[in-house]
């Protein structure tokens, strides 16, 4: 059974930094170094474009409206496909896993939760530590105030 | 109730709570020197505040558990917790 943190001289780095022994600006710029090359999306079109649908000759769509009649064949804008449009803030966008993130949380990876290490600093006084409940200033929170139901909050 | 007993009783609940505080802190940083020392420290003047006042006040614990063990019964004759004011300088 591994145990966190680990016991040692070496001060603690969280559990994955340590077992890929690379810190996240490392590991994104490794990623960034292997992610391949985008394509440019093929043109409509062309043969490897993957969509079969004929793109309708514009002579003949002007003559079906002015004859009035109404064509029975799909519109093809609903078979377009486009390129999902990014921010563009100057980040390079991360793709992995099927998600996508742009900045700051381009650095982490989605959906994982981090607790951060507590650090032993400066503590409080004694007798404010026992009013407050804590020896440690970070840990300290203010409690909402109560509020009587079907009040606003004056009693 | 005499102030100096209050002081004490308070001085003794405030270093208790540190080192509760400091011993938890500790369950999850064993190789934390500074907290340890601290710990350490702070243990030292509970113990040293808990003497102090068993010498002048009585024993703190009941069952031969205090420092105390020649006026083990002298602790019914001090006010319950729910008797003292914390905010009155007096009982």
């Amino acid at each position: 059974m591994r145990r966190y943190p680990p016991r040692g001289d070496k001060p603690f780095r969280y559990p994955r930094a340590q077992e890929e022994n690379e810190s996240p600006r490392e590991r994104r710029r490794l990623f960034e170094s292997e992610e391949p090359k985008r394509e440019p999306a093929p043109s409509k079109g062309s043969p490897d474009s993957g969509y079969a649908m004929p793109e309708k000759n514009a002579s003949e769509r002007v003559d079906s409206e002015t004859a009035g009649q109404v064509s029975n064949e799909p519109e093809s804008k609903e078979l377009e496909w486009r390129e999902p449009e990014r921010p563009d803030n100057g980040e390079k966008t991360i793709t992995g896993m099927g998600v996508e993130s742009t900045g700051l949380a381009g650095t982490i990876e989605l959906a994982t939760a981090f607790v951060p290490w507590q650090m032993y600093g400066r503590t409080l006084d004694l007798r404010e530590a026992l009013r407050l409940g804590t020896l440690f200033p970070e840990l300290t929170r203010t409690p909402p105030r109560y509020k009587k139901p079907g009040t606003r909050g004056e009693e | 109730m005499d102030p100096r007993q209050k002081e004490l009783l308070m001085r003794i609940m405030e270093l208790e709570f540190a080192c509760i505080d400091l011993d938890l802190y500790l369950a999850t940083h064993p190789d934390d020197t500074r907290a340890l020392q601290d710990f350490k420290m702070r243990s030292q003047e509970l113990m040293n505040a808990k003497m102090e006042y068993e010498l002048a006040y009585g024993p703190l614990l009941n069952y031969g558990f205090g420092t105390n063990p020649g006026r083990t019964w002298q602790w019914i004759d001090e006010p319950w917790p729910w008797e003292i004011n914390w905010r009155r300088s007096g009982t």
